[in-house]
């Protein structure tokens, strides 16, 4: 019964997500800070949440979904290089950074975003076979320092909303 | 930059003997030009430089239609400045010591090729074959300050006009004593005596196949260095590239296997300076780099060894070469790792 | 089936350090790129499409460019900003138009991508230290 729990939750956690990205193209940043790749990172709080409460291999079956999905929706396979790399760069990190004692939630979705945005100027290099897209870096990274705080504000509220569920964390 | 200053400024202070140089920047004859010019005549020098410059420009060009060269293409017969109809003579020389390879009556040609303006294209082997038929320096009269071109003719100094501008600086800096300067038109350089600190300028040449990147590097103390290459100018029609320099014979950019020459001549050193500055190494320079792409590399070296002029080359040949004439074997130091094969030849 | 305990939910030392170490991240980057670029002088714009290098032209005089890539057409202008030139994509007919948002840019190491059309405008330098001046 726990596997077909855990599917549903991941197909629920997936669908979530897809509604997150598409919500925040409502509300693009672009009109702010106008660079490729700057956004919210909602669907990032997914992530989080299927890390601390599903571990790393469900987070990263719910990650492939939602890229694959998104890129299949939007018509643009291009699309997915992108999403995948920005998106596995910041689930590694997140990992990693969740270990570390003194890190809370707010900590490891800065780093996670940081890692998307660096994950995704890594792949933006592949794409035009040069060094270009670096000079994005030094802007991307503050913005993903605010991204990530908020992202990690949500997710925050949401663990503290969750907490009398009797939640088991993993 | 900032090293050569700091390296100067250093060099100040254990010498006490000159100063920062006198640093300027302008934007003529299509090109961007450079100037340091050391010494405590360095700003005047400068500042007589420019003025001279501007004063060429106004005089050689071919699209400021108040320039002699304007007037004489229009007219077809002109009368011009002495150093106008001396320059037409020096150019007159140079394409009969070439046989024609560098010939400045190649102008309509180069507009037919959309050159000289904003569009290019592919003229069609009927025009180009009528053009041609005007193509001929050797028939331009140059008589006093009378000169005449032959019916339809044109002529543009785009060939040898920065060179003689080169020879002019020159002239300027010796007539103000500097001793030490470093002028650089559009990629053509004159070198003037010794960086300070007494040891040579040094002299990058740019690699055709990786424009960031230097072939080697010469160094250089009163000299002229000048390169055509068909990299510096061109246009990509139907996936075939068409670069700017024109072989007269054929009317069509040279295929000599050839992708850059560098001229290397001697400054011209103290001569009686009348009331104009006639043509001299920097023309010959600038006229035979696009004379010597255009015969490609065996006459190239037929003609340095042969034709009684002094100067040097550096080829870089589309076969992955780099082949430097003896004369500049001690003072050419190969890049490494450009994956260029390294020949000097004698 | 282990169990961790309930996350961390308040702002920690830590997370200002993890913030702090991203922009860090971000500040030396910035420097990197900037490395050895010198303002005020003349600098050349390398335009790349698909990784190759398509066109190098200095910024010396106010014009217009058109490049055109994987069915995309965009406008460049090259304009006088300050005591220099700056360069922008004024006009684009890809999705998303980010390289028109990006806007201009006038110093050594900045760039312009355009990732629908596979093309980039770097700024680079037009001196080398090693040398005191370049032929050809």
């Amino acid at each position: 019964m726990r596997s077909i729990r855990q599917l549903t939750l991941c197909a629920v956690l997936t669908a979530m997500a897809l509604a997150l990205s598409y919500l925040e193209n409502l509300f693009p940043l672009s009109g702010a800070i106008a660079l490729p790749g700057v956004k919210i990172g909602l669907a990032n709080i997914v992530t989080v949440f299927a890390l601390y409460v599903l571990g790393p291999g469900p987070a990263a079956l719910v990650l492939t979904a939602r890229c694959l999905l998104g890129s299949l929706f939007a018509g643009n396979m291009n699309a997915l290089f992108f999403s995948l790399l920005g998106g596995f760069c910041a689930m590694g990190t997140m990992m990693l950074l969740r270990r570390v004692r003194g890190i809370s939630v707010y900590g490891v979705s800065i780093g996670g975003a940081a890692a998307h945005n660096c994950g995704q100027v890594a792949a933006a290099m592949v794409t035009l076979g040069n060094s270009a897209p670096l000079y994005y870096l030094p802007v991307l990274l503050p913005v993903g320092v605010a991204t990530g705080a908020v992202t990690g504000l949500v997710s925050a509220c949401l663990f503290q909303a969750l907490s009398r569920t009797g939640l088991h964390f993993k | 930059m900032k090293k050569m200053i700091t390296a100067a400024l250093a060099l100040c202070f254990l010498c006490a003997c000159s100063q920062e140089p006198a640093v300027g920047e302008l934007f003529a004859m299509d090109t961007i030009m450079d100037f340091s010019i050391y010494g405590s005549q360095g700003e005047a020098a400068l500042v007589q430089t420019e003025e001279l410059i501007r004063e060429l420009e106004a005089t050689l060009s071919r699209t400021d239609e108040s320039s002699e060269i304007s007037k004489l293409n229009a007219a077809g017969s002109a009368r011009v400045s002495p150093q106008t109809a001396a320059l037409l003579a020096s150019a007159q020389e140079y394409g009969a010591a070439t046989a024609g390879a560098f010939d400045v009556t190649i102008a309509p040609v180069a507009n037919a090729w959309g050159f000289t303006g904003e569009k290019q294209r592919v003229p069609g082997q009927e025009e180009l074959e009528d053009l041609l038929a005007l193509v001929d320096s050797s028939a331009i009269t140059v008589e006093g300050d009378m000169v005449t071109l032959s019916p339809g003719q044109m002529v543009d100094l785009g060939g040898i006009a920065k060179g003689y501008t080169s020879d002019c600086v020159e002239a300027v800096l010796r007539q103000m004593q500097v001793e030490s300067a470093m002028v650089v038109l559009g990629g053509n350089v004159y070198a003037h005596g010794e960086k300070p600190g007494n040891t040579p300028w040094r002299v990058g040449v740019r690699d055709p196949q990786n424009q960031e990147a230097y072939v080697g590097v010469l160094e250089l103390q009163d000299a002229y260095a000048i390169t055509s290459g068909g990299y510096q100018r061109y246009f990509e029609q139907d996936g075939i590239v068409y670069h700017h320099i024109l072989d007269p014979d054929t009317g069509c950019p040279a295929e000599s296997g050839l992708l850059s020459v560098t001229v290397v001549a001697p400054a011209n050193g103290e001569g009686e300076q009348g009331a104009f500055t006639q043509p001299g190494n920097g023309a010959m320079c600038d006229a035979f780099s696009t004379a010597l792409f255009v015969m490609g590399e065996e006459r190239a070296l037929d003609f340095w060894r042969e034709s009684g002029y002094t100067f040097d080359l550096v080829l870089v040949t589309e076969d992955g070469r780099v082949v430097v004439t003896e004369g500049l074997a001690q003072q050419f130091s190969p890049e490494e790792g450009t994956g260029y094969v390294y020949e000097t030849v004698s | 089936m282990s169990t961790r305990p309930f996350p961390k939910l308040r702002p920690t030392v830590g997370d200002v350090l993890v913030g702090g170490a991203v922009l860090l991240l971000a500040v030396l980057c910035g420097l990197w790129l900037r490395g050895g670029g010198e303002d005020g002088r003349t600098l050349s714009a390398v335009v790349s499409i698909d990784g190759a290098e398509a066109d190098r032209f200095l910024l010396v005089k106010e014009e217009e460019r058109i490049y055109k890539s994987r069915g995309y057409t965009l406008h460049i202008r090259v304009e006088k900003s300050g005591t220099g030139f700056s360069v922008a994509v004024t006009d684009s007919d890809c999705p998303g138009k980010d390289c028109v948002h990006t806007g201009a840019i006038s110093r050594v190491g900045q760039s312009v991508v355009c990732l629908p059309a596979r093309l980039s405008i770097q700024l680079t330098g037009t001196q080398d230290g090693s040398v005191d001046a370049v032929i050809g």
